[in-house]
């Protein structure tokens, strides 16, 4: 066993790893810009010289391509990690994660559906897109949590099944969605497997509002997350307001479920693969994993889009085949080791 | 079946198809004195007939647009998908469901000599019908300009209207020849950047390989889409940005084309990384409807001059036209 500072130094460690990465990612992509270009434009950038009227592509290219995607990669990250680590803590289940739960699923039906049917207005700041993924992660989520609760205890063995059974449903009804409105297929096909191709400074802008209120709400609630894992009565008998808990929790791991959504598609298995990894640097207690979870949450996005976009520029690879193809066999891992499955 | 087709397939040489002419006008059937037509399209379907085909199902609204600019009307077009729209009698054919989703027994019921089907209709759909023993053919829509012609040849000689396909054919390359003569001498800078495709999402554009590809270099163009892997594919968008592209190309449907160009211009003013492009800077749009750009027809080239003109006007004040 690795001591508690070794361990508390991997929270800096990863923060300073995804600054280094955000930086090369500022360098890579499929136009012919490298990574002393995209030097030069923060400099100008930051010495003030940069002229916002000159149409430079380079500095196009570097201030409102890759800056607005690379941190929009790094937030959509640490968002499904750290609403896998909740779910997991949640579930009692190494299993969890918000796309096995089906709660991408759903937050994906809102948002074809607010896409669709033109309910893609903003109302102020926000866009309807995101606030009716939110309100179908919420409604997914909360079906889960009555499927799976019996007696008055959350029981845990039968959560991927309806997991599966809910993300068949809720995909049949997109595909048929589809079919209906017979608008921009590939379009809305391509967005389901997870891209940060179109990725602007107003996503970012409309997503921190999600990631700030979500982390704020988990990382308060972490030591509860702790307790949870002992089970409700063990929670219960040391202080921990079972109800108000679980709502807060689950309404914060939708919330960032669907804001991740919104602004990228489906993007499966880092939810569940993350926590995992954050938990074997730092080990289970959620005031450090919440915060190492989110951290190489946005560490794996962010090369895996790094990868979506140059392995065969100048097209794109979707992001969700390419995390999908990394988490199916850490899935099958999990499977196979299923006798230490408890955390 | 099978033997035919290998028969079929190494008649290529002419005396080997005036055995087969001679071996088909001796059997039975060869009882009237010409011997039957017989077309065998890419999936290895035989037609056969004496008589041209007089009740056609059009499983694609290219094909239906092709077989009414062929000179048909409503009485040989019997069946069409609930997309044929084009030209306004096609609204009266008997629907038969969609393009991927195609009723079988509706089909049936229209009792057809011929069914033309293309890539999109599904390949089991397909099998059904040449099982049920009807005349199916199928024609590869997609493709480069040139295709479009090939693909109004090959509807004309099976439905047996050669004359009028290749009256179209004619004019059509006339159209494209007068377009491609002004353009030739343009210098590459005098070539206008296009982007043509979605300007949101994951920018699908068309690539090389593509109509849409011919119409921007024929009307003296560059197409940005011209290093993108395929006919149709998502472009990154920092290679568009770094192409500068200077006019844009996009489709509207039922929203109207005022309702689109008002859209294309506010995503050109606020997204910020086309508003400084060239484009963003001082927008040039060209919008044609999205159902002229679907389907490759005889519209396609059609939608050459005007393009063309579009991109340079210079080329027909000249002549005072």
């Amino acid at each position: 066993m690795r001591s508690d500072t070794a361990r508390k130094l991997w929270i800096p460690a990863l923060g300073i790893l995804l600054l280094v990465s955000a930086l090369l990612s500022l360098g890579m992509g499929s136009a012919e810009v490298g990574l002393g270009d995209a030097f030069r434009v923060i400099g100008e950038q930051l010495s003030g010289g940069g002229d916002a009227g000159q149409s430079d592509p380079h500095t196009t290219i570097v201030l409102n391509i890759r800056l607005p995607r690379t941190l929009l990669a790094i937030l959509v990250g640490a968002l499904l990690a750290m609403s896998g680590a909740v779910m997991q803590a949640f579930f009692r289940n190494v299993m969890a994660g918000p796309y096995l739960v089906g709660v991408s699923s759903g937050a994906a039906l809102g948002a074809v559906l607010a896409m669709l049917f033109g309910w893609g207005f903003h109302l102020g700041a926000f866009s309807t897109v995101p606030l009716s993924a939110f309100v179908f992660a919420l409604a997914v989520v909360a079906l889960v949590y009555a499927l799976n609760r019996r007696g008055g205890k959350l029981q845990t063995e039968g959560l991927l099944l309806s997991g599966i059974a809910i993300a068949a449903a809720i995909s049949s009804v997109v595909a048929l969605l589809m079919l209906m409105s017979d608008r921009s297929l590939h379009q809305v096909l391509f967005w389901l497997l997870g891209s940060l191709a179109s990725a602007r400074w107003d996503h970012v802008e409309m997503l921190l509002p999600y990631a700030v209120v979500g982390g704020a709400v988990t990382f308060w609630l972490a030591r509860d997350l702790d307790l949870l894992l002992w089970g409700d009565v063990t929670g219960a008998s040391l202080g921990v307001h079972i109800d108000r808990t679980r709502t807060a929790l689950l309404a914060a791991s939708s919330l960032m479920t669907a804001g991740a959504v919104a602004f990228s598609g489906v993007i499966g298995f880092v939810g569940l693969m993350v926590p995992h990894m954050a938990r074997f640097l730092v080990g289970v207690p959620h005031r450090r994993l919440l915060p190492a979870a989110a951290l190489s949450g946005g560490l794996l996005l962010l090369w895996a889009d790094i990868f979506a976009r140059t392995v065969w520029a100048p097209t794109e690879l979707p992001l969700g085949a390419i995390t999908a193809i990394v988490g199916a066999p850490f899935l099958v891992y999990l499977c196979t080791r299923r006798r230490r499955s408890t955390l | 079946m099978r033997a035919k087709l290998l028969i079929g397939r190494h008649a290529r040489l002419p005396a080997r198809l005036l055995l087969l002419a001679i071996l088909l006008g001796s059997g039975p059937a060869g009882a009237s004195s010409q011997p039957p037509r017989r077309f065998e399209d890419p999936l290895c379907h035989v037609v056969e007939w004496r008589t041209p085909p007089e009740r056609i199902v059009s499983l694609s609204p290219s094909l239906t647009e092709i077989l009414f600019a062929i000179g048909c009307d409503t009485t040989q077009v019997v069946g069409a998908t609930r997309f044929c729209n084009f030209p306004p009698e096609a609204r009266d054919v008997p629907r038969v469901g969609g393009i991927v989703d195609p009723s079988l027994e509706a089909v049936l019921l229209r009792k057809p000599d011929l069914v033309l089907v293309t890539r999109g209709n599904p390949l089991e759909f397909i099998e059904s019908l040449v099982r049920l023993g009807i005349p199916v053919y199928g024609v590869e829509t997609r493709g480069r300009l040139a295709r479009i012609l090939a693909t109004i040849a090959e509807v004309g000689a099976v439905t047996g209207r050669e004359t009028h396909a290749r009256r179209l054919i004619e004019r059509l390359q006339a159209t494209l020849q007068d377009v491609r003569q002004r353009t030739a001498t343009l210098a590459p800078e005098r070539r206008p950047r296009v982007f043509f495709g979605e300007l949101e999402g994951a920018h699908w554009t068309a690539g090389p390989g593509s109509y849409v590809h011919g119409l921007i270099e024929a009307a003296g163009g560059e197409n940005i889409g011209s290093v993108a892997p395929s006919a149709w594919s998502p472009l990154s968008l920092e290679t568009i940005i770094e192409r500068d592209p200077e006019v844009y190309w996009g489709t509207f449907g039922e929203e109207g084309e005022a309702a689109a160009r008002e859209r294309v211009l506010s995503t050109l003013r606020n997204a910020a990384a086309w508003s400084q492009t060239s484009l963003g800077r001082r927008p040039r749009l060209f919008l044609a409807h999205a159902d002229v750009l679907q389907r490759p027809g005889p519209r396609v080239i059609e939608l050459l001059p005007e393009l063309a003109r579009y991109l340079h006007p210079e080329l027909w004040s000249r002549d005072g036209q």
